[in-house]
């Protein structure tokens, strides 16, 4: 037993194991809103995600064009030439094309909702280990957001903003099993609170759940916050009433939002 | 020149996991591409690399993740300490223990984690969950670690090909 404490390398496991207990303990805790260590090492990596994410739409058009060259190699090399120039353009037009309109509907939700001040944000990355429906953004403190504001796009409510960075904030979504809003079904006007599942979020659903039990909720029904916790606006759809299971008692409803596709968001920073 | 290449390769595959592959799932189930890299590692060099660069790949999973920090930094570091252990104790590495280790590490690694941070404060379904993401994640993480570890001996043949001509002189 003794000969195990003169071993460095016990002795340096023990000290990176306690070290890391400490680290735990402290980042844990929710006193603490951004950790430093996480932040310098989110700054190391940004650079390089941030590469991966802005090469992905070249690296797509690299493979495309491979295919498109594979399918005209059978034709004559005259149209082989022309249909993969057309065909380039037309895969940049169309990538145009889908980005404007997103663009475009968020302009429009901005201009719709002139009571609220907004910042657009695009997502450098998502959650590493696959456990929460969370991603990072490239706008932080620097931009004006703040822990807690929501998120949103065109097509409804995302998440809010759960830790800053002063480049950057992490979104916690609101299909994650951790996520819980203040919701109210547009047409009974009845409150309810809408909460991630595990076991729905991968299929963009989440549940919806009511303090008494409600009848007369039917399939279709749009689910909108209902301002209440302080945290996300009055007002913005959450999705719409897709199971209503055991007589009314476990309601799915399926979200607004396509968090498989969503590229840019806009953040609520203030009225 | 060797370690700063395999902190770069780190970086590299925890950016392509939280960028490109995001995406990439059955089920919902992912590969974790840093625990196959810490275990290919620590099957190839042994104890000390194992720990070091579980530790450092577990640091950069804890920043890059929405959960709290440490767990991954200390998870990894012993299962890079445990994997160099068997490489240095009892067996060389080899394709089929790198996959066996690979499936172990990441079946016990996201068992543990959902254990202590989901199943017991959200009392979530546990089979969905155990079938899904931990059993098939485990399946897709060994598939991974296999073919990192096939890259790393074609890199070694290459650079000892190379290394013989040099010699020789051709």
């Amino acid at each position: 037993m003794r000969d195990l404490f003169k071993n460095k390398f016990f002795i340096t496991l023990i000290i990176v194991t306690v070290l890391f207990l400490v680290l735990a303990f402290v980042y844990n805790s929710d006193s603490v809103k951004a950790p430093f260590l996480k932040s310098v090492i989110g700054t190391v990596v940004k650079p390089v995600q941030s590469a991966f994410t802005y090469t992905t739409s070249g690296i797509k058009n690299f493979f495309g064009n491979f295919e498109s060259i594979d399918k005209l190699q059978k034709e004559n090399s005259e149209l082989k030439d022309t249909i993969n120039k057309l065909n380039d353009r037309l895969r940049k037009i169309e990538g145009m094309e889908a980005e404007n309109q997103r663009l475009q509907s968020l302009l429009e939700l901005k201009q719709s909702n002139g009571q609220f001040k907004y910042v657009a944000a695009n997502i450098i990355y998502k959650d590493y280990g696959g456990w929460y429906e969370s991603f990072t953004i490239n706008k932080g403190a620097d931009d004006g957001i703040k822990k807690n504001d929501a998120v949103v796009t065109s097509d409804g409510l995302v998440g809010c903003v759960t830790e800053v960075y002063n480049d950057r904030a992490t979104v916690l979504s609101i299909i994650d099993s951790s996520s819980s809003v203040g919701a109210t079904i547009s047409r009974t006007k009845d409150n309810a609170i809408v909460d991630g599942d595990m076991n729905l979020k991968d299929k963009n659903q989440c549940k919806l759940s009511f303090s008494s039990k409600k009848s007369g909720i039917i399939v279709g029904d749009l689910v909108e916050t209902s301002g209440l916790g302080d945290v996300y606006p009055k007002g913005i759809l959450i999705g719409k009433v897709s199971e209503i299971n055991d007589d009314g008692k476990e309601i799915v409803i399926s979200a607004s939002v396509d968090f498989e596709k969503i590229f840019e968001v806009l953040v609520i920073v203030g009225e | 020149m060797k370690n700063a290449g395999l902190v770069l390769l780190s970086v590299l595959i925890a950016s392509l996991q939280t960028t490109w592959l995001n995406g990439v799932n059955l089920f919902g189930a992912r590969a974790d591409l840093l625990l196959a890299f810490v275990v290919v590692i620590s099957l190839k060099y042994g104890i000390i690399y194992g720990g070091a660069y579980g530790l450092l790949c577990g640091v950069l999973a804890d920043s890059l993740s929405f959960s709290g920090f440490g767990y991954n930094s200390l998870i990894l570091m012993y299962m890079g300490i445990c994997c160099g252990l068997l490489k240095d104790r009892f067996f060389d590495s080899n394709g089929g223990i790198v996959m066996l280790t690979a499936f172990l590490c990441s079946f016990i690694h996201k068992l543990l984690y959902f254990i202590f941070s989901k199943y017991i404060w959200n009392n979530q379904d546990f089979w969905y969950v155990f079938f899904t993401k931990i059993l098939l994640g485990a399946i897709f993480t060994a598939v991974v670690a296999i073919l990192l570890y096939g890259i790393t001996v074609l890199y070694n043949r290459i650079k000892i090909r190379k290394g013989r001509s040099r010699y020789y002189g051709f």
